[in-house]
């Protein structure tokens, strides 16, 4: 019998804990993506993050004035920006069905002809190709503070009466969300960058949080499909809770001096030397 | 076909990177000279750099349109395209002899290059940049201070039971990070240390297991192709 070649000789890194939730997780996905095929009118409770963002081209309508989508500074490898282009065509469908004027300003050269596409699909999609135009989708910079500056400068020039900050963003989060507040701007945002979350929360009317802002377009378009991944991410973030809860419990009856079965001990060991990773 | 191609794509990066995950990359290049991913990512910057192109002319189509028409602030569209204007010539065509350098400095020049290109230190174009955008980007970024008291100051004032846990707790971390904190009551820095490991980073520590499970849902649907609407066309 032959050697294996040498590149061949560990070159896998498996780094199981992280295979086997993937695997588990993906599952569960594909699982209750069936199932709510089966069943489209699945409940998922209601955020008003999302129900705000229809509401604020709703107003934005009424007054006559535009809104201003910006799909966060990130490129798009960031699975972030990818997803706020998924928001950005909903959005461009609801304002082309009401006519109202468009202004996406972007930070990366990339997403620039990307979110082009997707509103021209949007607006497309509310039977309204004719509203497309140059001026909707402006690229400004790649440079972070000079995109901020540029869009700063198109909120209090054109004061949108809605600003939705959707996707990946850092230090300029607080800079445009105070910019909107002093427009007087309805604010929605989302984003899964944790640090910038505080800054959202306290500037805009509306802020999705981390799993929230993944989960719009399941609340905007209702496809049973996409509701069934939210009842896995549901599902597996349980499982994620009981792990932690029984990790809780095993850990602090040792603290407290409590003899603890060894069957019970034993898993914990287990599991905690396995998801130590 | 115009989206099963991308989608097909798509399924086939997404995997191979998800698998890259699992697969030791040092030891893969070492053994093969070479490594896939690596390679992949140069053609993305290759992709990257022709997309400049489209920015460019993105700007272009929309401040030429603006400064012909003489719209409502067309005087900083006429500034952005100077500015476009000038980098671009000073990068790109308008090489300076290095003896003429803007810093000044003696240069020994190699036979050969005597031209300074437009990104090499003392260069016009990096005077622009060093002389003009930096101290912009650094008075953009110092405003921040005023936009967050500015925050704060409506994220503190106490309309409710939650408002006012939150403008407690800040001003604990406000006192406990300051000396005075300490000479006040020796035990500030402690309660804020506390309220920073345990408490805030619970907080954090769930909102980031829910956004890492979105984000690994989302890259599951876009590359099983269950969320097809980034392509275009109905979800």
């Amino acid at each position: 019998m032959t050697a294996p070649p040498r590149w061949a000789v560990g070159i896998f890194d498996l780094k199981l804990p992280v295979l086997v939730a993937l695997v588990l997780f993906t599952a569960l996905v594909l699982l209750l993506i069936f199932v709510a095929k089966r069943r489209p009118n699945m409940y998922i409770r209601p955020l008003a993050g999302i129900t705000a963002i229809e509401e604020a081209i709703g107003r934005a309508t009424e007054m006559g004035r535009p809104v201003l989508y910006v799909p966060g500074i990130d490129d798009v490898n960031n699975i972030q920006t990818i997803y706020s282009m998924v928001i950005l065509e909903h959005v461009a469908k609801k304002v082309a069905q009401y006519g109202t004027p468009l202004i996406v300003p972007t930070c990366r050269a990339f997403v620039t002809p990307m979110a082009e596409e997707t509103v021209k699909q949007g607006f497309t999609n509310a039977g309204s190709p004719e509203l497309w135009h140059d001026g909707i989708v402006r690229y400004m910079s790649d440079e972070q503070f000079a995109f901020t500056a540029a869009t700063n400068g198109i909120i209090l020039r054109e004061r949108p009466a809605a600003t939705l900050l959707m996707g990946s963003f850092y230090a300029e989060s607080l800079m445009l969300a105070e910019t909107g507040f002093m427009a007087g701007s309805i604010q929605v945002a989302g984003t899964a960058n944790i640090h910038q979350l505080p800054f959202f929360v306290v500037a805009c009317d509306y802020t999705l949080i981390g799993e929230e802002f993944f989960a719009a377009t399941a609340y905007l378009s209702r496809e049973p499909s996409l509701l069934g991944t939210i009842k896995a991410q549901d599902g597996f973030k349980a499982m994620i809770l009981a792990f932690l809860m029984a990790g809780l419990f095993v850990e602090t009856l040792a603290w407290l001096g409590v003899p603890v079965p060894a069957a019970a001990d034993g898993i914990h060991t287990v599991l905690y030397d396995w998801l130590r990773f | 076909m115009r989206r099963e191609i991308p989608l097909f794509l798509t399924f086939l990066f997404g995997t191979f990177f998800v698998s890259m995950n699992f697969l030791q990359g040092d030891r893969l290049r070492e053994a093969t000279g070479g490594f896939l991913p690596d390679q992949i990512n140069d053609w993305m910057s290759i992709i990257i750099s022709f997309t400049y192109v489209l920015g460019v002319g993105n700007v272009l189509r929309i401040h030429v349109k603006k400064v012909a028409r003489r719209e409502n602030g067309w005087g900083y569209s006429a500034a952005t395209l100077a500015g476009l204007a000038a980098m671009m010539i000073y990068g790109l065509i308008l090489w300076i002899p290095l003896g003429i350098a803007f810093d000044g400095q003696p240069a020994s020049v190699e036979p050969g290059r005597e031209w300074m290109t437009g990104m090499q230190t003392g260069s016009v174009f990096n005077w622009f940049y060093d002389a003009v955008y930096t101290p912009m980007q650094s008075t953009m970024y110092a405003l921040l201070a005023f936009f967050i008291s500015s925050a704060a100051f409506r994220a503190f004032r106490v309309r409710s039971f939650q408002a006012a846990l939150l403008a407690v707790t800040a001003l604990l971390l406000i006192v406990g990070g300051v000396p005075l904190g300490e000479t006040v009551w020796s035990g500030f820095p402690e309660l804020t240390s506390w309220v920073m490991e345990i408490l805030q980073t619970a907080g954090k520590r769930a909102i980031l297991i829910g956004a890492a499970l979105g984000a690994i849902s989302t890259g599951v649907k876009i590359i099983l192709g269950v969320e097809k609407s980034y392509l275009g066309g109905r979800a």
